[in-house]
């Protein structure tokens, strides 16, 4: 009976399933925002936006591939597939970039002169160099420290104004929050108490896709306050 | 764990499936909230509801307990009649909004009528091919559907020829990839053609997808 369904490669295929539509739904934001600057081209934040989306589903993919087929979050085989994995991560922090570019334009206008745009630059470039895994996770965690910028600058926004700016800024930092969130608990750490949890660690994955695709259309809602309507 | 990505693309593509039915089940709930006396906007909602609801638990019927092998159709008989009973009602709602849409209720609703009498002989069946043919005959019921839309697009000019046109190819597009999922039809493409049951499957969600997208829009 159902009972007897066998569940690990059941969860498995589930989350895989999941990360899948999250691609989806990341491409067709990407295409909504991209479309929408096409039609106007001043709307330059709202292009970028897009182009967060889509480069942040291309990462995606390249993640699905890297651990679902090429490693099986086998930790032993990250190794053999570095470059690929740079590639991916590369991809995917290029688009987490466009999202600093967005936040530091509207709070700053340039005068801070992009300091946490080109920080968290300056260290995901530095973590296309090293040879182990280890110490790129380094990099790349110094570099996601200067995103902590973008949701205290919208949680800033949504407590010193007022109506429609304070609605977008709350789905935005949300929408960051619960993104985080599902990035967090796949961490190393988050990882292996949840897995003593839920037994095994694709039901973890499933957990972070969720909370990233509540997360990515909260964002998505907040942004698309900018979309001029019709 | 030895990985079947053959199996992994199918279960992908219908949970694709799924999420395309649940987002027009969202889209088309949205649209009704917005105009209450549209009350097609409601069918055709709980059409793609319970076109969810039945696909997924045909999926744990086909991947999980059956894991699609004809030997094992019959033990798990009642969780599939279940599936297709629920994927049934969607298109029960669908007959019922496009029949009172077409006839305005002059033809006492006989597709309709006819539709639920050979579900109910499908519930009832012992056996599954016996099941299954009346679940095929059940299915010839709505084949008026198209009819009536071809009626329609013919007749008129304009947005509602295009939105029949959309509405004929959904139903087409449903149907010929339906009729890819009979047992003989994928036996056929696994023995003749040496196609993997998986990939007609991948085909099979596509082509739904496809015309969920087609139907949808010529009504929203």
């Amino acid at each position: 009976m159902i009972w007897q369904i066998p569940l690990d490669e059941t969860v498995r295929e589930v989350a895989l399933g999941l990360y899948v539509i999250l691609v989806v739904i990341e491409t067709r934001m990407a295409v909504n925002f991209l479309n929408s600057y096409a039609k106007n081209r001043e709307l330059g934040f709202i292009g970028s936006i897009g182009l967060m989306y889509l480069f942040v589903a291309a990462g995606r993919v390249m993640l699905i591939i890297f651990d679902f087929y090429l490693t099986d979050f086998t930790y032993a085989l990250y190794g053999d597939y570095l470059t690929y994995y740079k590639i991916a991560i590369g991809m995917y922090a290029a688009g987490l970039g466009f999202l600093i570019y967005v936040a530091e334009r509207a709070i700053f206008q340039g005068r801070d002169k992009y300091v946490f745009l080109i920080g968290y630059a300056f260290f995901n470039i530095l973590s296309m160099v090293p040879p182990d895994v280890d110490t790129i996770t380094i990099f790349v965690t110094i570099g996601d420290l200067f995103i902590l910028f973008v949701p205290i600058s919208y949680i800033y926004t949504a407590i010193k104004t007022k109506g429609p700016f304070r609605t977008q800024a709350n789905y935005i930092w949300v929408g960051i929050a619960f993104f985080a969130a599902g990035a967090f608990v796949i961490g190393e750490g988050p990882m292996n108490i949840l897995q003593g949890i839920l037994g095994t660690r694709y039901a973890v994955h499933i957990i972070s896709v969720i909370f990233k695709m509540v997360g990515v259309v909260l964002i998505y809602r907040g942004f698309s306050y900018n979309i001029p309507k019709g | 764990m030895a990985v079947d990505v053959s199996r992994e693309m199918a279960i992908v593509a219908v949970m694709l499936l799924l999420y395309t039915y649940l987002w027009f089940a969202a889209k088309f709930l949205y649209a009704y909230n917005k105009n209450r006396e549209n009350t097609i906007l409601g069918g055709i909602m709980l059409t793609f509801t319970f076109f969810f609801i039945g696909r997924l638990v045909l999926v744990v019927y086909d991947y999980y307990l059956t894991v699609l092998d004809y030997a094992q159709f019959e033990t798990y008989i009642w969780w599939w009649k279940i599936g297709i009973l629920l994927h049934g009602f969607g298109f029960g709602v669908l007959c019922l909004v496009v029949e009172r849409q077409l006839f305005e209720g002059r033809d006492h609703y006989v597709f309709f009528l006819g539709f639920v009498v050979f579900n109910i002989l499908m519930l009832l069946a012992p056996d599954y091919p016996s099941a299954q043919t009346f679940q095929i005959v059940a299915f010839l019921f709505t084949a008026f559907i198209p009819f009536g839309y071809i009626r329609i697009a013919m007749t008129s000019k304009g947005e509602f020829r295009k939105r029949a046109i959309y509405a004929i190819s959904g139903f087409l597009v449903f149907v010929v990839v339906s009729f890819m999922m009979i047992n003989p039809v994928v036996v056929f493409f696994g023995t003749v053609l040496n196609v993997s049951q998986y990939l007609v499957l991948v085909i099979s969600s596509c082509g739904q997808i496809v015309a969920a997208a087609l139907i949808a829009k010529g009504y929203l």
